[in-house]
Formats: structure tokens, sequence, C-alpha cells
């Protein structure tokens, strides 16, 4: 197994770091903002500990509703947070992707965070976990050299994460 | 076959394959021998990056007699760019909810 492609941006908000990491690590201020915009999240339950989840509940602006969950594996206060991010039911188990089955079905986020002086600048990086065997022969194969040679054809798609 | 965008760039990130698509991209069509005289490395690894780009459908690939014929696949790149594009929207629409969130809580404490 080869270091997969991660999928990393960063963004700097002027808020204190204790602010930052309780709006990720508070049930209620992750329910204000962790949707997608103009969704609603009707449940939001979290339990906060490595080995402990966040479930969430969100609905469409027609009426739609669909669900997610992380399993947590890492909380290191004020510092970085891992989990196990994929959509769900409401009993918590694993599901696809309602509108795009080709998103991946487990994903690994790694949150970290930087105290920038009474600013804060939050790191995600999302890695694709549990690659099924066929994923798994693409990963496996030519392990040499990975992570560098964005260039040409697909800088533009690393223009994409710029624009963030 | 039901390849993941990640897994995409994934293939994506050896330099190996990168120079295969540039190349693919510049010349529209080659034959595997062409692609292989690019490269010290030996056939069977160089065919072995050939195989990783078609499975991540990075590549068409059509046998013509004794000869494969490689291009660029457009729809895989189209499905990667869009996953890209979706993933990158999604959490810039994240990150100004949380920007407002902060805000509000910041204007309530002056």
């Amino acid at each position: 197994m080869t270091t997969p492609f991660t999928f990393k941006l960063a963004r700097v908000f002027d808020a204190p770091l204790d602010q930052v990491w309780d709006a990720w690590t508070d049930a209620d201020k992750l329910a204000q903002w962790f949707s997608p915009k103009g969704v609603r999240t009707f449940h939001s339950k979290l339990d906060l500990r490595p080995g402990g989840s966040y479930h969430y509940g969100l609905e469409n602006p027609d009426g739609s509703r669909y669900w997610g969950r992380w399993v947590i594996t890492e909380v290191n206060p004020r510092t970085s947070l891992v989990f196990i991010v994929s959509f769900s039911n409401e009993k918590m188990e694993i599901a696809r992707h309602p509108m795009n089955p080709s998103w991946p079905r487990e994903i690994l986020s790694t949150i970290l965070f930087r105290d920038m002086d009474r600013r804060t600048e939050v790191e995600v990086n999302w890695t694709a976990h549990n690659a099924t065997s066929e994923e798994a022969q693409v990963f496996a194969a030519g392990a040499e050299g990975m992570g560098v040679g964005w260039g040409g054809t697909f800088g533009q798609l690393a223009e994409h994460l710029r624009r963030v | 076959m039901q390849i993941k965008a990640m897994q995409t760039f994934h293939a994506l990130a050896d330099p190996t394959r990168a120079r295969i698509v540039e190349m693919l991209a510049a010349s529209g069509r080659l034959s595997a021998g062409e692609i292989c005289r690019q490269f010290t490395a030996s056939p069977p690894a160089v065919s072995q990056h050939l195989k990783v780009l078609k499975m991540a459908r990075l590549v068409n690939v059509e046998a013509r007699a004794q000869t494969r014929i490689y291009s660029i696949n457009r729809d895989g790149f189209r499905e990667a760019q869009d996953w890209l594009k979706s993933v990158t929207e999604l959490w810039a629409e994240r990150f100004e909810k949380l920007d407002d969130l902060l805000k509000s809580q910041q204007a309530k404490k002056k």
C-alpha cells in the first residue's frame, strides 16, 4: 500500500483557537455550519472521544433527508481531530452518497488546528479509506515516487484547490 | 468499472504516470512502444503504469493488430474534475458558514 492521494485545503479564520476548536467539537455549533449551503441540520449528536462518533441528519430545501456520520479515531484538543466520515442512515449504519455513487464510501478526515495569534488556521486532509480490492489494486500498482508531478494537464485540477 | 475520483488523483500522483498523461495530452494518440521509448524504465514497468492509468479511467486503449494505442480518457478526467469541484465547493460553503458563526460569536462578545 502506497501513500494515497490526499485532498488538502486550509483556511485562516479570524477567531482564536479555543473558539474554532469549540465550533468543531460542540454538536449545536456543528449543526450551524457543517452542512452544505441551504441544507438544514435536524439532528446533531456528538460523542467526542476516540471510538466515539458524530451522527447528523440533514434536510435539503426540497424536504428530502439524509444522514452522515463520523467515526472518531483521535481527539487532540486544540491540535487535531481525526475521524472517518461517511454517509449514513438514521441507525448510524454506513450508506452510499445519495446523489453520487462514485463518492468514496469512507473518507479519512484529519483536521489540523494552528494557533496564529488570535487567528486560527484550519487544515482539512481527506484520504480515501477502506478501498475495495479493485481500488486497492490501483493503489498497490506502481508504488514508487508518490506525491509530485502536478503540472501540465492536471495543473488546472490543482487550480481548483487554490481557489478556496 | 467504478473507480473513484480519489483513486484517479492517486494514479496521477506518480511522476511517470503524470508524464505519460502529459505526452498523450500533447500527442493525442501513442502506441505502447512509443510511450516506452520515452522512459529508461523497463517496458514491463511502463506497461504496469499504463495499466494503472487505464484502471483509473485516465487513458483509453485500443488494440490494433499487435499494437496497443493509448489516448486520454476525457470522461474519466471530467469525472475527476467534477468530483474535485464538488468537494472544493462543499468545503467553501462550510467554511463560509463557520466564518459567519465565528464572526457572530465575536460580535456578541464586543
